[in-house]
């Protein structure tokens, strides 16, 4: 239970980490 | 010496901020500038709108000044923000986009593994090497090697002199409070942050009169280049040091709201319980535990209860000098005049019959309540008030048990009205300790004393009763067969403890309400006379859950502690079995592990809780089982209430006074036991197996 909600933490953090650093490169390139 | 170089460092710090202001962040103060020009523009216009002055004011709130326009990122007007908008959501579903992206993500995680192959390497000979050198076995006890004690030595002349340093510093900081406040508007001036509320304002001023809701985008403009400031000069992870410790006293504030919605929980739990409750389960199942946790919140509810009442009797004559007759009531508790309910109520008795008012206007104000019911004389009301204040203001626990719990009220007064601080999780633990009071089991005997005269007997009025293996002291009817109910000494029998629990809320009753409760534990509930269990409600403790965590966003924390405690502590044992001296390498990752772990400890006795589950039944033993659940807060419970073994003192004493240990015992010479060896166990059965001792 310990170890599923630990997965699921990093995946969740990873995801987000994704998911800003797609925001962020796509507000770059508004009027590039 | 130390004063004057802290003060020394501060002028020089405040001078070094004050210049940064002047040379670096002269943008903002020229910005500031501009604000309050728009400030001004926009109070003036309007007043002269309101009060209907001509005037050829135009406020300029909504211009964009030439100083912010380096710093404007968004579009001046909304057409063009909503053309970037509808460009972003194209791109953010558009598959170059996505495909660059990946392209940039691969470059980002191909620098990242050159890194790694560097780095990795590195990391593998270092291992090697630590490996060959800890190799080497010794047993030079507690002795340093040679780097460890140039690292210490270094340490001892750079980091632990700036370490304390820093460390004295801050707590003068902190005792100088001011200091920190004219810092922290230095930098709002220096980052801008004094701009934006002067523009808020002057905002405000301009859209009271007109309404325009067409300039609010030009203000979320304005406010991005302002907030834009700090970012010139810092990169943005470093918001990161000033979110960290906002984010850590946020997800704390949660945990404590959320142990304190556990502790009302428990506390409608313990509402729920008669007079008397019997809390079992087997040993290590948290018996006296539990009934220490539900002492201590009851005392606390009593303390609330108390003043409850004091503050609906008080309305009952909103005029009366109240404080004055509480100041009366203080100075005869002191002189020991009142020292208990009854005492109370004669008292009040001597002032009705002495006509004292404490200056009350009766006439004025009236004598009598009238409740919709029944009527009230004033001296009755005084009554019900000096007993709940007496209840109230009592600076003694109101926890009678036989083991000491210990508790950290405190009772805040300013001489006016005392208010007493019962949170038992405060942001700062309370240091004032006090503990319950020795239960004398006379007070409780209506009949035959153990202590024929005792003084303490029929003194016992209200309170919290703690009584921990209560089977133990009044046994069952099958264990109370020899006794008599005849006999000359005081026994279970004969000295009606029952009749009192039975009677017991007579003698606590204020304003209707009982301010008694009786917790006690034990193994088995059949270990209590039925006489006495029937009265009760048994709270069965059928498990103790595991240790869990009130504070939210922690699993990364917890699992760092975790990995870095198991990985070091499996190397440093395996360190210690081979080798007697300090290394560095141990000293410096016991330091880490240690603060870490540490860390964690404290977290988890600050926000820890575990459940117990609960099966609640009628004393009678046949009624219908209520499951419930009951929370143990580490930082309530455990923070040094009671001893688990409040009984060590008689086995202590007991071991003390044999001169023999585990140690001494003696052991069997094989599998199998000898005649000699079985003899040695003093045992009825191998006693009468072999025809020896009384029972044979």
């Amino acid at each position: 239970m310990k170890i599923l909600k630990r997965i699921l933490v990093i995946t969740a953090l990873v995801v987000i980490a994704l998911l800003i650093s797609y925001l962020a490169y796509t507000g770059g390139n508004v009027n590039a | 010496m130390r004063r004057v170089l802290n003060i020394i460092l501060t002028i020089l710090l405040t001078i070094g901020f004050v210049l940064l202001g002047a040379f670096v962040f002269r943008s903002s103060f020229i910005r500031l500038f501009y604000a309050f020009k728009d400030f001004g523009l926009s109070v003036a216009y309007y007043f002269c709108e309101m009060f209907g002055i001509s005037h050829n004011i135009t406020p300029t709130v909504n211009s964009i000044p030439e100083v912010q326009t380096p710093q404007v990122t968004l579009p001046t007007d909304f057409d063009g923000f909503k053309d970037n908008t509808s460009q972003y959501f194209s791109l953010l579903f558009s598959s170059d986009n996505f495909n660059g992206w990946l392209a940039h993500i691969s470059g980002a995680m191909a620098d990242l593994a050159k890194i790694l192959i560097i780095i990795m390497p590195c990391i593998l000979v270092a291992l090697l090497i630590i490996k060959v050198l800890y190799k080497k076995e010794n047993t030079k006890h507690g002795k340093d090697t040679v780097p460890l004690k140039v690292f210490k030595a270094i340490s001892k002349g750079t980091y632990q002199p700036i370490k304390r340093f820093i460390r004295e510093y801050v707590a003068f900081i902190r005792r100088n409070g001011w200091i920190w406040i004219c810092w922290v508007i230095l930098w709002a001036f220096n980052f801008n942050l004094a701009t934006i509320v002067v523009e808020f304002f002057a905002y405000y001023f301009y859209f009271a009169v007109e309404f325009d809701f067409g300039t609010i985008y030009t203000q979320f403009v304005k406010l991005f280049a302002d907030l834009k400031t700090p970012f010139i000069y810092f990169p943005y992870w470093a918001l990161l040091l000033l979110i960290f410790p906002l984010f850590d006293k946020f997800r704390k504030r949660i945990a404590n709201s959320r142990l304190r919605h556990y502790e009302a929980r428990n506390c409608g739990f313990i509402n729920e319980l008669p007079i008397v409750s019997l809390t079992c389960g087997s040993m290590g199942k948290k018996k006296t535990t539990a009934i220490t946790d539900m002492a201590l919140s009851q005392e606390v509810m009593f303390r609330q209860k108390a003043f409850n009442i004091l503050q609906k009797n008080d309305m009952k004559f909103p005029m009366f000098p109240w404080i004055k007759f509480e100041k009366a009531m203080q100075a005869e508790i002191e002189n020991g005049r009142v020292y208990n309910l009854a005492t109370v109520k004669c008292w009040v008795i001597s002032l009705e019959q002495s006509g004292e008012l404490f200056g009350y206007d009766g006439e004025r104000y009236g004598l009598e309540y009238d409740n919709g019911l029944r009527t009230e004389n004033i001296y009755s009301v005084l009554s019900t008030y000096a007993q709940a204040y007496f209840i109230y203001i009592i600076e003694s626990s109101l926890i009678v048990s036989n083991y000491s719990i210990r508790e950290d009220n405190l009772l805040a007064d300013t001489g006016n009205f005392p208010m007493w601080l019962t949170d038992f999780f405060p942001t700062n633990f309370r240091r004032n300790s006090r503990h319950s009071h020795i239960l004398d089991f006379d007070i409780l005997r209506l009949g035959k004393k153990v202590l024929e005269n005792n003084p303490n007997a029929g003194s016992f009025e209200f309170g919290v009763i703690g009584i921990t293996e209560i089977g133990k002291e009044r046994g069952n009817n099958l264990e109370l067969q020899e006794k008599k109910k005849s006999a000359d000494e005081a026994n279970q029998k004969n000295d009606r403890f029952n009749s009192w629990l039975k009677m017991c809320r007579h003698s606590a009753t204020v304003d209707n309400f009982p301010f008694i409760k009786v917790f006690a534990d034990e193994q088995r509930p059949e270990s209590w006379g039925a006489d006495a269990r029937d009265l009760c409600d048994i709270v069965n403790i059928v498990s103790s859950g595991e240790l869990k965590l009130a504070m939210p966003f922690y699993t990364i924390g917890d699992m760092l502690a975790e990995w870095a405690f198991n990985k070091f502590i499996g190397l440093y044992y395996d360190f210690r079995f081979r080798r007697g001296d300090n290394t560095l390498l141990v000293y410096v990752l016991k330091s880490v592990t240690a603060w870490l772990w540490k860390r964690n400890v404290k977290i988890y006795n600050r926000y820890g809780f575990s459940v117990l589950k609960i099966e609640k039944e009628r004393g009678t033993m046949d009624g219908k089982v209520q499951k419930k659940k009951y929370y143990l807060m580490s930082a309530k419970i455990y923070r040094k209430r009671f001893a688990t073994d409040c009984f060590a003192d008689y086995f202590n004493d007991m071991a003390l006074r044999t001169n023999v240990g585990l140690n001494d015992y003696r052991e069997y010479l094989t599998e199998c036991a000898s005649v000699n060896e079985l003899q040695a166990q003093n045992s009825y059965f191998i006693n009468a197996l072999y025809g020896l001792g009384g029972d044979s």
